[in-house]
């Protein structure tokens, strides 16, 4: 069970109200996606194991412990990018504000009907694996970049920033050719086939763990 | 001058005395006759409003009238046929007696229902003439009007059952209404079953009841304002519920082989929660509806679990953990649950609004129900607030006194009147560590004397 939490973007429901947990399961299940029910946001942080795919759904009011906002600041501090929807009920607008001020990706109010809410899932999951594949993009980029030598460094930084084969010869003080050899393997090892290629990966590395 | 009683002595020459005597009279009929109307009217076993020593002081007189009328028919019946002299003196007596007592009384026959004879007390609280009584129903004077007011007086009639202490309109001249409380006693007189009628004017005790029931409900409408949101949310999540399971029960219906047994599961679960909503808003509508006070058995803690699932949600959105330690198996209260309730949903959101300046991780509610003593039970509300200062506690239930700046300071003396209301108590206290707790007492028997409150 816990080891799907990465395999396949799943829809993590938390509601306390058991019924209402349950029609939303049934409903979302019923349009085909895959869900985990929690009653708690304790229930959910215990069941948690490894990085998260797919989207939360909770109420943004959750008697006893933590709340639905508690959830997100603590997601947000710790790195994870996964789309978080609030359930609210009546009466908690300036709840509502704060939690699209933090970052909620959508905020829907209950009662909540079927389109606004598989609408409101299917984008919130297509967003999911968006980030998700632009961070194993980034990963992927790390690696490549990890296999440069300090030397293909230098001249990569040099040639994405637009100087020409010369002058970074210069400043490195080797001869040119070295610089055009160094220049190759920075192109095969990052898997460019051209320079603006090569400056596009060097922006999407930007940030990423290298 | 013993008209009525004459009468009755001297049927012979009465002949049909009702409508000769009448002729004389244009009025009505006294309070005796609007006491009959029962059946439409509060059963006889209604609690009566208003304070008890009413009651309690004309159902005494008329239990000091009726022995004196049944001494004095007995000693009429027995010596009747043997001594017209002696009987005359014992009419005398009685006459004089009916005369002189400040109670209102009647005399009503029970075969036509016709007033027989009315005194000073009658004239006064009927403000009809004994002269324009005579001879007349009660009916027939107006003093009982509207419904089948003719109907539900010969129903009374003919059952000739005795009342106590029981509560009926009079129309008065002016077109007002006087509330009257009424006791009446089947007796014989001269052969002929005749009601006693003593009545009592409770007008004002129960127009104040009415004026306090009528306070209470307002505040209660108070009470429901300041918790919109939590009502609106007990109603939203079945709501939403029943839509969410609705869509998902159509969406498994258009697939190729419809889980039916999965739908059918899903329609219970729709029913369920349509009951849920309406059983709130039954609660809500049962809280503001009614005015009178309706005691009945109650389970005092299925009670108190209701308050508290009420005020629940906002607790949650203050940031206070409400618990409950109730003690199982209590004897039933006699109460109205809706007073209770209210009693308690107040006490509920004072001690909330006491801990506005207590950090989060301390904001606590705890309820109690226990046994205070044979007759009694206890609810306490304890919080972790401010407490009260010594000085004011004995001020915190007067009316207007109030440490919010949005309160009108009516809740803790309202609160107090209810409970009173119900021959309990409501006291505070502040805590040894912090905060304060309110101790709702109330009688197993509501009629224990109030004495019997302080074990």
């Amino acid at each position: 069970m816990t080891a799907s939490f990465a395999e396949i973007p799943v829809v993590h429901l938390i509601d306390d109200d058991d019924p209402l947990r349950t029609a939303l399961t049934r409903l979302l299940r019923a349009a085909g996606h895959e869900v985990r029910a929690y009653s708690s946001v304790a229930e959910f942080l215990l069941a948690r194991q490894g990085p998260l795919r797919g989207c939360l759904l909770l109420d943004v009011r959750l008697p006893g412990g933590p709340g639905g906002l508690e959830l997100q600041k603590s997601l947000i501090r710790q790195g994870e990018t996964v789309p978080v929807i609030f359930l609210t009920g009546h009466g908690d607008i300036p709840m509502s504000v704060q939690a699209i001020k933090s970052g909620a990706f959508d905020f829907l109010t209950k009662p909540v009907g079927r389109t606004a809410l598989l609408t409101s899932v299917r984008a919130a999951l297509a967003r999911g694996e968006d980030i998700r594949s632009a961070a194993l993009k980034r990963h992927d980029l790390g690696t490549r970049a990890g296999r440069l030598t300090p030397a293909e460094r230098q001249v990569f930084r040099r040639v994405v920033d637009g100087q020409p084969n010369k002058q970074i010869a210069a400043e490195l003080g080797c001869c040119e050719r070295t610089v055009k050899a160094h220049r190759a393997q920075v192109m095969l090892k990052m898997e460019a086939s051209s320079l603006a290629e090569l400056v596009h990966l060097s922006e999407a590395l930007a940030g990423a763990p290298v | 001058m013993l008209l009525g009683i004459g009468m009755l002595a001297s049927p012979a020459e009465a002949g049909p005395p009702p409508d000769a005597t009448a002729g004389r009279m244009t009025g009505h009929s006294p309070a005796i006759l609007s006491a009959p109307a029962g059946p439409d009217g509060l059963p006889p076993g209604r609690e009566p409003r208003g304070e008890r020593h009413a009651g309690a002081i004309a159902g005494s007189t008329l239990l000091a009238m009726t022995g004196l009328l049944a001494v004095w028919l007995g000693v009429a019946r027995s010596r009747q046929h043997r001594a017209e002299k002696k009987l005359l003196l014992s009419e005398d007596r009685f006459s004089r007696i009916f005369r002189a007592t400040p109670a209102a009384m009647s005399i009503i026959r029970q075969s036509d229902g016709r007033i027989m004879d009315v005194n000073a007390g009658w004239e006064a609280i009927t403000g009809r003439s004994r002269a324009e009584a005579i001879g007349r129903t009660p009916v027939e004077t107006g003093m009982i009007a509207g419904g089948d007011a003719e109907g539900r007086f010969r129903q009374f009639l003919e059952s000739g059952k005795p009342l106590q202490d029981h509560e009926h309109a009079l129309h008065t001249r002016d077109g007002s209404t006087r509330w009257l409380s009424l006791s009446t006693e089947l007796l014989t007189l001269r052969d002929e079953p005749c009601f006693v009628v003593v009545a009592k004017d409770v007008t004002e005790p129960r127009e104040a009841e009415e004026a306090r029931q009528q306070l209470a409900r307002t505040s209660r409408l108070a009470l429901l304002g300041e918790m919109t949101a939590s009502i609106a949310h007990e109603v939203n999540q079945p709501l939403g519920a029943i839509l969410s399971n609705a869509d998902a029960a159509e969406m498994l219906l258009e697939l190729p082989v419809p889980p039916l047994d999965e739908v059918r599961r899903i329609l219970a679960d729709i029913r369920r929660d349509d009951l849920r909503a309406s059983a709130v808003i039954k609660r809500v509508r049962a809280f503001i509806g009614r005015q009178e006070m309706v005691r009945v058995p109650l389970d005092l803690n299925a009670v108190l679990r209701e308050t508290l699932r009420l005020a629940r949600h906002d607790a949650h959105r203050r940031g206070v953990t409400l618990s409950d330690e109730f003690t199982a198996g209590l004897p039933e209260v006699h109460a109205d649950a809706v007073q209770v309730e209210q009693v308690v949903l107040n006490l509920l959101l004072n001690a909330m609004d006491a801990m506005r300046d207590t950090p989060v991780s301390t904001r606590r509610v705890v309820v109690r129900s226990s046994r205070k003593c044979r007759d009694t039970v206890a609810i306490s509300v304890e919080d972790r607030g401010h407490g009260i200062p010594p000085g004011k506690l004995a001020r915190v239930f007067d009316s207007f006194f109030t440490t919010r700046d949005d309160g009108m300071g009516l809740g803790l003396a309202l609160a107090r009147s209810i409970a009173e209301a119900h021959g309990g108590s409501l006291s505070a206290e502040n805590n040894s560590a912090s905060g304060a707790t309110f101790h709702f007492i109330l009688p197993l028997n509501p009629h224990a004397a109030h004495d019997r409150l302080l074990c």
